[in-house]
């Protein structure tokens, strides 16, 4: 049966009517509510802490500092060479970012929490921060974390094919330096948490909105020294996570900690500046670029030096640089490279992963090369492209940065594109409205993504997932996944795969996610995975329930299995329609035999499958004010199958907005003392619909081969294609002023700043 | 944060210096003022403020770390409140133009954290030297009325 391509999303009616549960709507009487004093300082020793006048006031009843949590933070990536460094849930001897969390106080109301905290002293002696990474990098520099000796934590290379002889034999040769600025990703329901402590049992059961509670779980067990099937994890509603909402912060570790000790449940929730202070930041890179390329525009070699300001060294700090090597060299052939990396610790808040964790910027890189070649040359950027692309006939194809492209074909989408917004009337209207004063731009970037995170093997613990169905004795079938979705539609998609292997309405299907003690194992939702991985996890269990059923219907009705046939929800005699056992039968008859009916499967990709696509946008530049409009924007994506165009939809236009937010609007200011200068939204800008332009939606579908569904990721791409896609505008509205994009985000102020630095051309 | 600036009053440079080491007189000049203890080594004042959004009190605590009569002194010291740090230096020299006139040169140096610095840093820079434009527009006035007094 069919699946309908658009069904609704069976998760909006709750959440529209407000029937949704966060984290902050979970209750208990006895509840008790903790705050968190933060370092003011972005690096400074703590001489001492007087907790006196705060433990005396009335209704406060714990209070915590360093002494209380002397297990350091699983550090989640740590790749061999790394320097290691400790990180606690409360600081120890010194503070290294401005928003660290020094002591929590925990009060029988949140407004006595607030007050208390105040009453906490903290002598510090401050000590010189390093506010950039050129800083962090000099000889005497002041130190993040003094154990690692350096605030280099970590550098690679990887070369491929002879670079020096490509670059010196190349007729033509550019260089840039390109910077991605540090962002954040502000979800609407800001981190929380609640844990209550059952001393009787011996159990820490928790409610945390992560996107990967098993990991949650077992680094909660780890920091508390407690066995990890004594924590379980319920993960309710998520008001948005776009990356940051991982498996444990700092704050998490602490309010288990305080129900442990108060024997009461305990919450935490993160106010808006909090959030800003101490949720992980991301991007934050400065590529230095060099090209070799031929008179025809096609790249001979590459070469990228580039820096990432980790912050201080936090659980994922390596992550987001590490993501995005293996795609820097896009959609495209290159047959020589060298790529190097430097992991740099400043006294910032700690990086990890916000949607698209490395990817916008590497596609931001090459996205900016292609066009800088094109321009050089004087040639078109879409013929550049198309000259540069790998086809069809090139995959797979090993880009020898760790990725191993499977399918997709990129000059296909990139040429519907083109068609659909009548590329060359796009230039010929640019150029006539230059003529009449109207500076306008169109900017193309071809994307790709690695998705599907797994397998197991590949990317070290948990690239699987896990699905387990089982029919109940009322015919309706249970659905439990390990992956833990927050906005993606997992609920539908997931009941829709169900649905189409078992052809039963979706309704028929109840879904369960993010409770650790009814599934056992899973990986979580990120990095674009939950559809490919957990899809087909689902699929899979979903096919050898059908196969039980089979079994247990010939067995039931006393025929051989070859004799009856699965459909509809019904096992049916050949040839005698009205011989037939239901959902319902099958189950009873399963049960009574003592074996209930039901599968399960633990899905491993064999490896990541890659989404691709390309966008093109049209801006237009007001050179008085350095303000942006975006006239139109396309975008073409490749998914692989699609099972729910709505969702897909959704994905892409959602995460289109977060990368015009990022390429325009979005930046974290520190000063040169390392003082976070933005933690509002009056001075960190996101878009509302006035700076949404209309998406015009071109699809491509080229199944994947690396999983049973055919499916690609689809909740980052829009991300990462929309940075790279609006500079590379923004940069052509700019051509006639002499001047290239090169750093991110466009603000009116860098734009202005851009334009008036050099003489204007046509004026 | 540095602010600075100069004025000449018609009074004798030993009755100006007077003035500016008494910390009961000078604190007369500070707005919103609202308590004030002279310690054996130190000042401590209390002040309501409202910086951009954020209203309420910073307690001051300083101590002359530079005295040379009737020339030049030097303050230093630390503010807490509105979740906030605030360190600061403060210098004043006097120097005699004219035997009953005295150019008092301030200077001061103000460097916020927390809350305040986090929230408010674009406009702070301007409410600080506000603040310290009003201080030494009323050390102007209660050193001229005090001159006439006598």
């Amino acid at each position: 049966m069919p699946v309908a391509n658009q069904t609704t999303r069976r998760e909006d009616y709750r959440m529209l009517t407000g029937q949704a549960h966060y984290v902050d709507d979970i209750k208990f009487d006895d509840l008790e509510y903790l705050t968190l004093l933060r370092s003011p300082y972005p690096h400074a020793k703590i001489l001492n802490i007087n907790l006196d006048a705060a433990k005396r006031k009335a209704g406060v009843d714990l209070v915590l500092t360093g002494e209380d949590t002397p297990n350091p933070m699983p550090i989640q990536i740590s790749p061999p060479g790394m320097k290691q460094y400790r990180y606690y849930p409360l600081a120890r001897e010194k503070v290294r970012y401005v928003g660290e969390p020094v002591a929590a106080l925990v009060a029988k109301s949140p407004g006595l929490a607030e007050d208390a905290i105040e009453l906490i002293e903290v002598e510090y002696e401050t000590l010189p921060p390093v506010a950039s990474y050129e800083k962090a990098l000099q000889p005497d520099a002041p130190l993040v974390n003094a154990e690692c000796g350096s605030n280099l934590l970590w550098k690679r290379k990887v070369t491929h094919g002879d670079v020096n002889s490509a670059f010196a034999q190349a007729p033509h040769k550019l260089s840039m330096k390109l910077k991605i600025c540090r962002q954040t990703a502000v979800p609407i329901e800001p981190r929380g948490v609640v844990a209550k402590y059952e001393s009787k049992e011996g159990r820490m059961h928790v409610w945390l909105p992560s996107k990967n509670p098993h990991t949650s779980r077992r680094m909660i067990a780890q920091v508390l020294q407690l066995e990890e099937k004594s924590v379980h994890v319920t993960v309710p509603e998520i008001g948005g996570g776009f990356g940051v909402k991982g498996s444990v912060y700092p704050e998490d570790i602490v309010t288990c900690l305080a129900s442990l000790r108060l024997g009461k449940p305990v919450k935490w929730i993160e106010t808006r500046q909090e959030d800003f202070l101490a949720t992980y930041h991301g991007r934050d890179q400065v590529h230095e670029v060099e090209a070799a390329f031929d008179r025809d525009g096609r790249i001979l070699a590459f070469r990228d030096k580039f820096y990432c300001d980790v912050g201080a060294p936090g659980i994922m700090s390596i992550n987001p640089g590490s993501r995005s090597i293996p795609l820097l060299t896009g959609c495209y052939k290159v047959p020589n490279l060298e790529i190097e990396t430097k992991w740099v610790a400043t006294n910032k808040a700690p990086v990890g992963p916000v949607r698209g964790n490395g990817r916008p910027e590497a596609i931001f890189v090459i996205e900016r090369v292609l066009d800088a070649i094109a321009h050089e040359l004087a040639l078109d950027p879409a013929k550049v492209r198309l000259k540069n692309l790998l086809t069809p006939a090139d995959l797979p194809y090993d880009t020898h940065l760790g990725s191993k492209y499977d399918s997709g074909d990129f000059p296909e989408v990139l040429n519907k594109v083109l068609a659909h917004a009548n590329y060359d009337q796009l230039l010929y209207d640019r150029d006539a409205a230059r003529k009449s004063g109207r500076y306008i731009g169109v900017g193309i970037a071809c994307y790709i993504e690695d998705t599907g995170f797994g397998s197991s093997e590949s990317v070290g613990r948990g690239g699987f997932e896990s699905a387990y169905v089982s029919v109940n004795s009322d015919g309706t079938v249970n659905l439990l996944c390990g992956a833990s979705p927050h906005g993606q539609g997992l609920e539908t998609t997931l009941s829709q795969v169900c649905s189409e292997e078992l052809e039963i309405p979706i309704d028929r299907i109840n879904v369960v996610f993010g409770d650790t003690d009814r599934i056992p194992e899973g990986t979580g939702t990120f990095a674009s995975r939950s559809l490919v991985v957990a899809g087909s996890a689902v699929k899979k269990a979903t096919q050898m329930l059908r196969e039980k059923m089979i079994a247990q219907g010939a067995k039931a009705l006393g025929v051989r299995e070859a004799e009856v046939s699965y459909a509809k929800g019904r096992v049916t005699l050949h040839g005698r329609g009205d011989k037939l056992l239901d959902l319902s039968q099958l189950a009873e008859s399963s049960r009574a035999e003592g074996t209930p009916l039901e599968a399960s499967c633990k899905y491993n990709p064999p490896a990541y499958t890659y989404s691709s696509g390309a966008h093109l946008a049209v801006v237009e530049l007001d050179h008085e004010t350095g303000a942006l409009h975006i006239l139109r924007y396309v975008a073409g994506d490749d998914c692989g199958r699609i099972l729910n165009r709505t969702i897909v939809d959704g994905q892409t236009i959602g995460g289109i907005a977060h990368g015009i937010s990022n390429a325009l609007l979005e930046e974290l200011i520190y000063d040169e003392n390392a003082q976070l200068l933005t933690t509002s939204f009056m001075d960190y800008a996101i878009p509302t619909t006035m700076e949404m332009p209309r998406v015009e939606l071109v699809s491509h579908e080229t199944p994947s081969t690396m999983n049973p569904l055919g499916a690609k990721g689809a909740g980052e791409g829009g991300t990462i294609a929309a940075l790279a896609t609006i500079a590379n505008a923004v940069s052509d509205a700019l051509a006639p002023f002499g001047v290239e994009v090169t750093e991110v985000p466009l603000t009116p102020q860098r734009v202005w700043n851009l334009i008036n630095k050099t003489p204007r051309s046509n004026e | 944060m540095n602010f600075g600036g100069q004025f000449s009053v018609n009074v004798p440079r030993e009755k100006v210096w007077g003035f500016l080491i008494d910390p009961k007189k000078f604190s007369e000049c500070i707005p919103d003022l609202q308590s004030l203890e002279v310690l054996e080594d130190k000042v401590r004042a209390n002040v309501k403020t409202a910086l951009t959004a954020i209203s309420g009190n910073i307690t001051f605590e300083f101590t002359y770390v530079e005295k040379n009569a009737p020339a030049h002194a030097k303050i230093e010291g630390t503010g807490k409140g509105l979740k906030s740090i605030f360190r600061f230096k403060g210098i004043l020299d006097l120097e005699e133009l004219a035997p009953g006139t005295t150019a008092v040169n301030w200077k001061t140096e103000i460097e916020p954290v927390g809350l305040v610095a986090q929230l408010g840093q674009r406009v702070l820079a301007p409410a600080i030297e506000n603040t310290a434009q009003k201080i030494m527009t009323n050390l102007k006035q209660k050193l001229e009325q005090d001159s006439i007094r006598m």
